[in-house]
C-alpha cells in the first residue's frame, strides 16, 4: 500500500497503428477525487480501460495500490461504472448487483441496501426492463456497495435525473471521506468542480494539463456586478474584463479584490453582488486545440 | 423509401455474407468429393447391387427413399441430401434469429424501423435478404452437380428443394424472433423446431404406415421432389409457399408489438435467485444451462429415433443374408447388426457433440464482443477462473449430455423390441467424446485470437473434418489428410476398440491449443 493510488508511467495503447493514448503519466492518491476530462476521442475511456486490465498497454505501464494493473491484487481493489451497461439482460438488478460484489469477493450489504433506496432502484425488474438511467444505477450501486479502494468511473452520470445526480455526488463525497481514490471522467464540468479538488485534462491521447481546481479559481479569479456612477475601472489593480452592464459595469478581478474596494470607496455604488467566475471558460480552453492556452 | 429498406437490405447482407460464403464453400467441396465417391464404389453397376439396401427402413429414415442410384448425382442427393439441407437449415434459422432478433435486442433495429415506411418494409427487407442467401446456397448447389455433369433437370429440382428448406427454416426463424426474445431464446426454439421437423421425416421413412407424415416437413417435401428419382416438381410449390406464409404470418406478428418485446417474454420482474451468482463456477453453469438443456432435448429426440430404428435393420438382416453380404461389401458390414448400427450413430453423434462444444465455448467471445464481460472482468474476477469455469462447464456439460444421449439411444432401441445392453450406446458416446478436449482447446485459441470468427471458421473446420472422415478413406486420400481429421480417429466402438493411442494424442493436441488459448486470453484486449 505505498505510493499512490493510481499511478501510470508513460501509459501508451495504440489500436492497429492509431494512438490512443500517448504517454500518459497521472497519479491519484487515496482519499483523493481526480476529474479526467477531455473531448470526444480523447482517450479517456482507453486510459479507465487499461487501469481496469481489461486492455492491455501498448507500452508503459500502470499500477494500482502499487500493484501491476491486471494482477490480482490490483484487481481485487478496483471497481468501475462504465457510460453504457452492458450485462446479461435476463439478470435482474439485484442479481447483477450480487454476481459484481461476489466476483469481487466483498460487498457491504447494508450501504447496498442504503444505496438502492437512495438512488430509487427496483432491483427485481430485469436488465432488459431497465432505462439507460436506472442501468447505470446498477453499476453505481456495485461499485460504491464494493467499498473498492479505487473507483474508476467514466460518465457514471451520463443517464442519470439531476435528483440522482445529486445522490451521487453524496457517494463521491462519502467514498473520499472513507480514503477511497476516484478517478471521475466525465463530460459535465459543474460536476467535475464540485466533485474534483485536482483535474487531468487529455486532448488526442496526450495529458495537456494537471491542475488544483483551487489553482484553476483563482486564475479565473471573481466577478463583481457593481451598480451605480463607478466611471472608469480599467486602471485598477487586479480588474480585467469590464464589460458595461444597463445600470452599471462587470468586471473580473484576480488576485486581492482590495484596490477594487478602494477604488469603489470613493465612487457613488448602489449595489455590488460578487461570485465566483465559472471554471467553464477554462476548461473550454483547453478543449480546442486552436485556442489552446498551450501545456 | 429507398433509402430505409435498401439499407437494411445491405446490412442484413453484411451480417450474413461471411457464414453464406463458407457454406458455399463447404456445399462445393462435399458435393465434388461426394460426385467423386460414386466412381469410386464403382459407378453405376456398383450402386445395382446396393438396391435392396435402399429399401431397409433404417436406411430411408437415415437418408430418405430411392428407387436406384444411376449416376453420381442420384448417389449425392440421397446420402448426402437431407444433411446438406439439414445444414442449410440450421444456417438459415440462425441467422435469420441473428438478423432480426439480435438487432432488437442490440438495438440496431431501432435505427433501421424509424424511417419513414416503418418496420414493415424493414422486416420485409430482412427476410427477403435472408432468402436471398438461400437462393445463393441452391444456386452454388446447382452449379456445383451440373458442372460435376449431372442432368440439369435434376439439379434444379434438388437445389430448389435445398432453397426451399433454406426458406422454410429463414421463415421460422423470423417468426420466432417475433415470438421470443432474447436472441438465445429464439434461436434454440427455431433450432428445435428444425430439428423436429427432420426427425419428424425420419419417421415418415420408417415406415410405409407414417408415410403420410412426409407431407409435414420441409425435409419431407424435398424427398417427395424426387430429384435424380421420380421427378415431381409439384412439390416445389409448397417449398416455395410454406416459407411465404410462415414468413408472412410473421410479418404480421410485428405489427401490433413494441420493437424491443416480442410476443412471449419472461416477465420483467422477478425474485432474485442468487445461489448461482456467488462464483464464476456457478455462473458460467446458469449462462450455459438452458443451452445446454435444449441440446440434450434436440439431440436426445434423434437418438431415440435412431435407436427405435434398430430393430428394423437387425429384423431385416436376419431374413436376408445377401443383404448382409452386401452391407459388408460396402463397408457397413458392421451394420448388420443392432450394435454395429448404434456404433454408426454414435460417430455421428461426435459431429453434432462438437458443434455443440463449440457453441459452449464461443459462448465467452460473444459475450466479450457484446460488453458483458467489462463490468466482471472489472470487480476483481480472473481472467483465468472465467476460463477455467467455462472449460469445467463445457466439459461436465458435453459428458452429462453424451450420457443421456446415449441413454436416450438405449430407450429407443428398448422400446422397438431388440434387446441390447445399456452399456452398448453408452460406450459408443464415450468414445465419440474422444475429440471434444481438442476441439475445446481450438475453439479456445480463437476465442482468444479472432473472437469475432471464432463460430464460423470452427464450423467450417468441423465441416471439413467430418467430410474427410467421412468419403476420405472411399476416394483413397493420402494418409495426411485423412490424419488431418479428428472424427477420423472416432472407431466404430463398441464394435471395435477405442483408439487409445489416437485418443491420448488428440487430448494432448488439445490440451496444447487450450494452453496457447488460454496465454492469448490473458494478453487479449477485452471489448467491442
Ligand atoms: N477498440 C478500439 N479499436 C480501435 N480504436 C479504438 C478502440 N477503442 C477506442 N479507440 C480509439 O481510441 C481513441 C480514444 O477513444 P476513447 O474511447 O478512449 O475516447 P474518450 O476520451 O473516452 O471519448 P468519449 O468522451 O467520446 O467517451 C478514439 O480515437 C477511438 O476511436
Ligand atoms: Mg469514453
Amino acid at each position: 500500500m505505498t505510493g499512490h493510488a493510481i499511478e501510470t508511467t508513460n501509459l501508451t495503447k495504440s489500436f492497429s497503428g492509431a494512438v490512443a493514448v500517448d504517454r500518459l503519466n497521472l497519479t491519484v492518491d487515496a482519499g483523493e477525487v481526480v476529474g479526467f476530462l477531455g473531448p470526444n476521442g480523447a482517450g479517456k475511456s482507453t486510459t479507465l480501460r487499461m487501469l481496469l486490465g481489461l486492455l492491455r498497454p501498448t507500452s508503459g505501464s500502470a499500477a494500482i495500490l502499487g500493484h501491476a494493473t491486471g494482477s490480482d491484487f490490483a484487481r481485487g481493489h478496483v471497481a468501475y461504472v462504465p457510460g453504457d451497461i452492458a450485462l446479461w439482460p435476463q439478470l435482474t438488478g439485484s442479481e447483477a448487483i450480487s454476481l459484481l460484489g461476489s466476483l469481487h469477493g466483498s460487498l457491504d450489504e447494508k450501504y447496498r441496501d442504503e444505496l438502492i433506496a437512495q438512488f430509487d432502484l427496483d432491483p427485481d425488474k430485469r436488465i432488459r426492463a431497465y432505462s439507460k438511467g436506472n442501468r447505470q444505477k446498477v453499476a453505481l450501486i456495485a461499485a460504491f456497495a464494493t467499498r473498492a479502494d479505487v473507483l474508476l468511473l467514466d460518465e457514471p452520470t451520463s443517464g442519470l435525473d439531476p435528483l440522482m445526480g445529486r445522490a451521487f455526488r453524496d457517494c463521491v463525497i462519502e467514498a473520499q471521506q472513507r480514503g477511497q481514490a476516484l478517478l471521475l471522467s466525465s463530460h459535465m464540468l459543474s460536476e467535475i468542480e464540485h466533485l474534483c479538488a485536482r483535474v487531468a485534462m487529455i486532448r488526442s491521447g496526450k495529458l495537456i494539463k494537471v491542475a488544483d481546481i483551487a489553482e484553476l479559481r483563482s486564475r479565473a479569479g471573481m466577478e463583481f456586478e457593481i451598480s451605480g456612477e463607478v466611471g472608469d475601472l480599467t486602471g485598477v489593480a487586479g480588474v480585467s474584463d469590464v464589460s458595461a452592464l444597463p445600470d452599471g459595469v462587470r468586471v473580473r478581478v484576480t488576485g486581492s479584490p482590495g484596490p477594487l474596494l478602494e477604488a469603489l470607496a470613493r465612487r457613488n455604488v448602489t449595489s455590488l453582488r460578487t461570485r465566483e467566475a465559472s471554471l467553464e471558460e477554462i476548461f473550454l480552453s483547453y478543449y480546442d486545440e486552436s485556442t489552446s492556452p498551450g501545456s | 423509401m429507398r433509402r430505409t429498406t435498401t439499407s437494411v437490405h445491405a446490412l442484413v447482407w453484411r451480417q450474413i455474407r461471411l457464414s453464406t460464403l463458407v457454406l458455399s464453400a463447404l456445399l462445393v467441396l462435399i458435393i465434388s468429393v461426394g460426385l467423386a465417391s460414386f466412381g469410386a464404389s464403382g459407378g453405376a453397376k456398383g450402386m445395382l447391387s446396393m438396391r435392396v439396401l435402399l429399401t431397409n427402413p433404417a436406411i430411408t429414415a437415415l437418408y430418405g427413399h430411392a428407387r436406384s442410384l444411376p449416376t453420381a448425382g442420384s448417389l449425392v442427393a440421397w446420402k448426402m441430401g437431407m444433411y446438406l439441407a439439414l445444414a442449410v437449415a440450421v444456417w438459415a434459422a440462425l441467422m435469420a434469429t441473428r438478423v432480426t432478433r439480435g438487432g432488437e435486442d442490440d438495438g440496431t433495429w431501432d435505427l433501421l424501423v424509424i424511417g419513414r415506411e416503418g418496420r414493415q418494409p424493414a422486416l420485409a427487407m430482412a427476410t427477403l435478404a435472408l432468402g436471398e442467401g438461400g437462393l445463393v446456397l441452391g444456386l452454388v448447389t446447382l452449379l456445383s452437380l451440373v458442372i460435376g455433369g449431372q442432368s440439369f433437370v435434376d439439379s434444379l429440382l434438388y437445389a430448389t428443394g435445398l432453397t426451399g428448406v433454406a426458406w422454410s427454416a429463414a421463415a421460422i426463424g423470423v417468426t420466432a424472433s417475433q415470438l421470443l426474445a432474447p436472441r438465445r431464446s429464439a434461436s434454440q426454439v427455431a433450432l428445435g423446431t428444425v430439428i423436429v421437423l427432420f426427425v419428424l421425416r425420419m419417421i415418415a421413412d420408417a415406415s410405409n404406415a407414417n408415410g403420410w407424415l412426409r407431407w409435414t416437413s420441409p425435409f419431407g417435401w424435398l424427398e417427395n421432389t424426387g430429384a435424380f428419382q421420380h421427378r415431381a416438381a409439384v412439390w416445389c410449390v409448397p417449398l416455395v409457399l410454406g416459407p411465404c406464409v410462415v414468413a408472412a404470418f410473421g410479418w404480421s406478428l410485428q405489427r401490433d408489438r413494441d420493437i424491443g418485446s416480442a410476443w412471449w417474454t419472461r416477465a420483467d420482474r422477478s425474485a432474485p435467485r442468487t445461489s448461482l451468482l456467488r462464483s464464476t463456477w456457478g455462473f458460467a453453469w446458469r449462462e450455459r444451462r438452458s443451452t445446454v438443456f435444449g441440446w440434450a432435448l434436440g439431440l436426445g429426440l434423434w437418438g431415440l429415433t435412431v435407436g427405435y430404428l434398430t430393430n428394423a435393420l437387425v429384423v431385416f438382416c436376419h431374413s436376408d443374408h445377401a443383404f448382409v453380404k452386401l452391407l459388408d461389401h460396402w463397408g457397413y458390414g458392421s451394420m448388420a447388426n443392432g450394435k454395429g448400427f448404434i456404433a454408426e450413430v454414435c460417430v455421428l453423434m461426435s459431429v453434432a457433440m462438437g458443434f455443440f462444444v463449440v457453441t459452449l465455448m464461443t459462448m465467452v467471445a460473444s459475450d466479450s464482443l457484446l460488453g458483458r464481460l467489462d463490468l466482471p472482468f472489472s470487480f476483481g474476477t480472473g481472467r483465468t477462473e472465467w476460463l477455467a469455469s467455462t472449460a469445467l462447464v463445457t466439459v461436465v456439460s458435453v459428458i452429462g449430455v453424451g450420457l443421456f444421449c446415449g441413454l436416450a439411444t438405449w430407450c429407443g432401441v428398448v422400446v422397438s423390441g431388440t434387446s441390447m445392453s445399456v452399456a452398448t450406446p453408452i460406450e459408443g458416446m464415450l468414445n465419440a467424446l474422444s475429440p471434444m478436449l481438442l476441439i475445446a482447446g481450438a475453439s479456445l485459441l480463437l476465442v482468444a485470437t479472432l473472437p469475432r470468427f471464432a463460430y464460423v471458421v470452427m464450423a467450417a473446420l468441423l465441416g471439413v473434418s467430418y467430410l474427410i472422415a467421412a468419403l476420405g478413406p472411399t476416394l483413397n486420400w493420402p494418409q495426411p489428410v485423412l490424419d488431418s481429421s479428428v472424427f477420423h480417429f472416432v472407431r466404430l466402438v463398441p464394435t471395435e476398440p477405442t483408439n487409445w493411442s489416437a485418443t491420448i494424442v488428440l487430448c494432448a493436441v488439445g490440451l496444447g491449443l487450450a494452453t496457447v488459448g488460454y496465454l492469448r486470453f490473458l494478453r487479449a484486449d477485452i471489448g467491442r
